[in-house]
This record gives structure tokens, sequence and C-alpha cells, in this order.
């Protein structure tokens, strides 16, 4: 297990590194910084000081490892829009696309889970059928357009549900709805998949063999089996989610950090993309991290490796 | 003595890309309460069809049929869901072919011996759980206590057949089936786990259903044998009866192909007898090892052929028994 878990972090960080020099990369990709941050009017001089203020005249090396530095401890220079430090931007949104994240995935998991294993009970039954059609559903309607659906319901018809802003608990539900329509389908097909297999094995036999419940063969024997892949799919699921929030946000007024990603990239405001770039695919990497020991935790035969 | 398990006329039909296979067909069998009954073919026979026809586990698609399903006076057939998951690994277990598969990986053994026993049983988990030490020490399990907590990957083939017949006998039933329990073990591992079957069913009084394409299994263990071939019992009797007074053709072509004097030796597979076994898809009308059979008559393959009875215990399902001037088999 310790030598499983040791194994798992060096790879975690080995990928962090690798994204830190692709994204230190696609920064000297996107031009002269120095250029940009003086703007069109600052003369020739005032540039070249610049260049020498912030390093950029040293060779390549030198200042990856004096950006990694500064990255490490979180200091990715002000923002040029907002004028602040962009860890402090990026470390107020970043609560709300948590919350939003993570209220997504509960309401996904809760609708997708005990879909995905009546479905498999009688592959091409009718309650299989009619889970796939709700997940294809899922993924032919737009999410924007689902978005509009439930405002015009919930906000403005009917007005239980607030519209925009994150004053309160409720302004998280239209949004986490729209996030987990986004995410469920792929957790209805690992569940349901992984649910035909561990129904058809072996063990499950055995479960029946011996008397056992059907709930308890169905939830104990079989969906215990179907856990690691569903926790795998998660992690990864969790980070499109992520990604997909950019136009919920937007839609519902969320302030988060899928709404800063565009303000900044509207702007060319580089230190608050490269602080959403880095600080998410951190994310991203111990999500996957989580994901591993959590797997870790569930199957024996990982755990006892 | 009364019969624990009847059964006769059983059919099990099964649904395939080819058609529907007729894979048990018009089977009759009973067990008597502490006895073993072996139940012997080639692969494909239709062997696990049966034990799992009895258990009520056949695969999706395959469908059972019978005159008589009883078991300790129930119609098995007739109870409800509910009663039948009752009376299973209860009353009536079953250890089955590849214990690497057959048991949870999820799930130590512990928790899974104590799962059966407080599933039918109740009781504290204290209680369970000094039963299942009992039992993994009474299958010749060390430091069974230490044991409880181990995952199947974490034992040898062996011991997880170990682990898969004290769960089957964790509430004392009457009567198990066991699919080629010794099939998926190494040789040494076989002889072992055969005597502690052997002698477990003298001391808890257990009947046995010992599926197996293995002589030497037959000759280790069983009472009685029942010589299965497409789907038909072909010869049924005592072991004396088999090993020492074979009559179907098929049974004498059986110890003919194992290598001489080592007929009833422990490991020793079925031989194999030229000739193929006809598709059940649609099976003959007559015998249907006419196509295989030194001995064939045109009689054979005009209509089904009647269960001739040798001795009280004795019956084989050919006409060469009721026309004994033509001798023995040409294999012998
Ligand atoms: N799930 C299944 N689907 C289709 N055919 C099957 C299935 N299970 C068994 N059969 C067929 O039924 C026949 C009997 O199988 P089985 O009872 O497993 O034989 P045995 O145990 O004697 O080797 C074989 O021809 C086999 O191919
Ligand atoms: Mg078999």
């Amino acid at each position: 297990m310790a030598r499983y878990v040791v194994q798992r972090i060096g790879v975690a960080l080995l990928v962090l590194l690798a994204v830190s020099m692709l994204s230190f990369g696609l920064l000297k990709l996107s031009g002269d910084l120095a250029t940009s941050m003086a703007r069109d009017t600052a003369s020739a001089a005032y540039v070249d000081f610049l260049r020498k203020e912030y390093g950029l005249d040293q060779p390549l090396p030198i200042q990856y490892l004096r950006w990694l530095s500064r990255a490490l401890v979180g200091d990715f220079g002000n923002s040029f829009f907002y004028g602040r430090p962009a860890n402090q931007l990026l470390a107020e949104r970043l609560p709300v696309t948590m919350v939003l994240g993570v209220v997504g995935l509960f309401i996904a998991l809760i609708f997708a889970v005990p879909l995905g294993v009546v479905a498999a009970i009688r592959p091409g039954g009718i309650l299989d059928r009619l889970a796939s059609a709700i997940a294809l559903l899922g993924q032919a309607t737009p999410t924007f357009w689902l978005c509009f659906v439930m405002i015009m319901l919930f906000g403005i018809n009917l007005g239980w549900l607030p519209v925009s802003g994150t004053s309160s608990w409720l302004n998280f539900v239209m949004p986490g709805i729209a996030l987990a329509y986004y995410g469920a389908p792929a957790f209805l097909r690992i569940v349901r998949s992984g649910m035909i297999d561990a129904l058809a094995s072996d063990y499950v036999r055995t479960a029946r063999a011996y008397g056992l419940r059907p709930p308890t063969v169905l939830f104990k024997h079989a969906l215990r089996n179907v856990l690691v892949p569903l926790v795998s799919v998660a992690a990864v699921q969790f980070g499109f989610m992520l990604g997909g929030s950019v136009v919920i946000e937007t839609i519902f007024a969320l302030h988060g950090v899928g709404y800063l990603a565009w303000e900044a990239i509207a702007q060319n405001d580089y230190p608050v993309v490269q602080a959403i770039v880095l600080t998410v695919s951190a994310i991203y990497v111990l999500l996957t991290l989580a994901a591993d020991l959590l797997n870790a935790a569930i199957d024996p035969r990982i755990r006892l490796e | 003595m009364s019969a624990l398990l009847e059964v006769e006329g059983l059919h099990v039909d099964i649904q395939t890309q080819a058609g529907r296979l007729e894979a048990v067909r018009g089977l009759d069998l009973s067990v008597a309460p502490g006895e073993t009954l072996s139940i012997v073919g080639e692969s494909g026979s239709g062997k696990s069809l049966t034990a799992l026809a009895i258990m009520g586990l056949l695969p999706p698609g395959a469908r059972r049929k019978a005159t008589r399903l009883r078991f300790e006076a129930q119609d098995l057939g007739a109870l409800s869901r509910r009663a039948l998951e009752d009376i299973r690994g209860r009353r009536l277990s079953m250890i089955f072919q590849d214990p690497s598969s057959a048991l949870n990986p999820a799930y130590s053994i512990g928790s899974q011996l104590t799962g059966v026993y407080r599933r039918h049983r109740g009781g504290t988990a204290a209680a369970a759980r000094d039963r299942a030490v009992a039992l993994l020490e009474r299958v010749g399990i060390t430091a069974a206590a230490e044991r409880l907590g181990q995952f199947p990957h974490q034992l040898s083939g062996g011991l997880k057949q170990r682990v898969m017949i004290a769960m089957a006998l964790m509430c004392s039933p009457a009567l198990v089936l066991a699919d080629e329990p010794t099939t998926a073990l190494d040789v040494t591992i076989q002889a072992q786990v055969l005597r502690l079957l052997r002698d477990l069913q003298r001391e808890m009084q257990l009947a046995i259903i010992l599926v197996t394409h293995d002589l030497g299994v037959v000759a280790a263990v069983a009472d009685r044998v029942a010589v299965m071939y497409a789907g038909e019992i072909v010869e049924s009797g005592s072991v004396q009866e088999i090993f020492g007074n074979p009559q179907h053709p098929y049974t004498q072509g059986l110890f003919a192909c194992l290598p001489k004097g080592r007929a009833g030796r422990h490991g020793e597979r079925l031989g194999t007898i030229p000739g193929l076994v006809p598709s059940l898809i649609s099976p003959p009308a007559g015998c249907a090892f006419a196509d295989r059979c030194p001995l064939v008559l045109n009689e054979c393959r005009r209509a089904p052929v009647p269960n001739f009875r040798l001795s009280p215990t004795h019956a084989a399902r050919c006409l060469r028994v009721a026309i004994p001037s033509v001798g023995e088999a040409a294999y012998v």
C-alpha cells in the first residue's frame, strides 16, 4: 500500500511538472510579455526596462525556474486588468466553482447510479431503454438550452429559484442541475455496463446460490465491484464539469473560475490565465490522485499489492 | 429410505444463436440422505446445466421443465422466489468449479462466510464469526481466525476451494451440489480436497451430487454413478456396478480409453471415443450415441431407447442390454 501511494504521488508530481513546462511554453509562445504589459503607448526604453525588471532577458531555463519557484508559492504576478495579484482573484472565485462542481457531481451521481443499476437488471428491458433514452437526451440537448428552460420555468414563471448571483444556496440549484445534466450520462453508462458484467459474474451466482436476497446481491455484491471504475470516471468527469461550468457560470452570473477565465482570455490577462491553467491542472491531477487512493481503499487487490 | 432429492423428466433448453439447444433431455435422478451420487460425462454433456437447473440458477436464455423436482418433500418448481432463497445456502448448497471467480474479490473471506450464515441463521456477528472459524479449521485451514480478514486474491486455489466448501457448509445443508470442484486445482491438491469432501460427508451426513469428468474422482468418493451423454443419463448404478460391469457401450468406451489397468486411479480424465457428439439443436430421434457406437443396430436410430433395468440399482439406456446374445462391446 505504502509503495502504491508513493508511486501515485510521484506520478502526480511528474504530471504537474509537465503541465508547468507546457504552461510556461504557451506563455512564451503567446508573444513578448514586456510588450503586452507595456501597452501600445509605451516607449521602447520602457519596454526594455520591463524586460530587465521581469528577467525576460535571461536564458529560458533560468526564466522557467524563476517562474516556477514563484508559481509554487502561488505568485503569478498582478492581473493586467484588475491590478491585483492573480492568485487573490483566483482564491475569491475558486470556492464558487468548487461548490458548483460538487453540487453538480452529487446530483449527477444521485441520479445516474440508481438508474444505471436498474437499467442493468434487465438489459434491453423497458427500464434499460428508458435510461438510455434519458442519457441520449442529456447528450443531445445543449446545456445552455436547458439553462434557459429552467430559468424561464423555475426562475421567472414560478419564481421559485433565483436566476443569478451567489447570495444563497438556492443560487446553486439550477446551475447544479445543469452541470449534472452534462455529467450524468458518463456515470450512467459506466454503472450500467459495470453492473451488467458484475451481474453475469460467477461471484454473483455464488451469492444467489447461497440464498442472499436480491438487494444484497445487487448492492453489496455487484455494485461494490463497479465502484472502482465509477470513482475513476467521476474524477475525470469532475474535471470536465469544472471546464463545462464556464457556460453555466456565465449564464447564471456565478462569479466563479469559469467566468474569470472567460474574462481573462478576452483581455489577454496572462497572469490570470496562467494562474487558472496551473491551478485547474493541479486540481485535476489531485483529483486523479484522490481517485487512485480512494480506489486503493475500495479494492483490496490494489490496497494489498 | 425416502429420497432427499427426486428429479424426473428434467429438460433444460437454452437459446443460442444457432437455435434452441436441448441441453438436458428428460433426466431422472434421485439422491438419498447422506449418499454421494456422481454425475460423470464428457464436457458439454449437460452436467453443469443439470446442477444449475436443480438450484434454480440457470443462465439467462435457459429454461427448465420437469415433471417432478422435489427436495425435502417440497416442490422446488412451485416455490416462490423468496422460499427458494430460504432453502438455497441453508438446506441445498453448491460448490463451483472455479473458486477464483466464484468468490467476491471485494470482500474478505470472513465477510463472505459470515454473510451466508447471518442471512439464514441471524444471530450475532460474533456467533457467525465463531462458526466461520470452526468451519475453516474443519476444512483444514490453519490460523483460521487470522485468515478471516484475508481476501480471495491472497489465497491459493486450493485454499480458496476449501473456503468455498466451508461457505457451502456454513448452515449444515442436507445436499451439496459440487460442480467439478477439483478441476481447477493442481493434481496433488485435488486428492486432498476430495478426501476432505468425503470425510465431511460422513461427519455431517451430507448428501453430495458430485459432477465430474474425471473417473478417478468418481472411484474415490461416489456411492452411485450416473453416466451422462448428450443431455441424457445413459447408465446408472452403484460404483461397483459401473466400474465392474459397465453395460452401455459409451460407459465401456470411457473405461477402454483409459490406459489399461489404471481405470479408477485418481487423475484419470475421460478418454476420447472416436466420433462427434450429435448437435443438440435437433437431437436424433433414437440413441444419441448411435453414430459413435461400435455395436449399433438399425433399431437404435428409430425411436428413443428405453432405460433397461439390470438390477434394482443398475440401469442402462441401450438396446443391447435387452438383446444379451450379442455380448460385450468391441472396445473391451
Ligand atoms: N450460457 C450458455 N449459453 C449457450 N449454451 C450453453 C450455455 N451453457 C451451456 N451451454 C451449452 O449447453 C451444453 C451443456 O453444457 P454444460 O451443462 O455446461 O455441460 P458440462 O457441464 O457437462 O460440460 C453445451 O453444449 C454447452 O455449450
Ligand atoms: Mg460443466
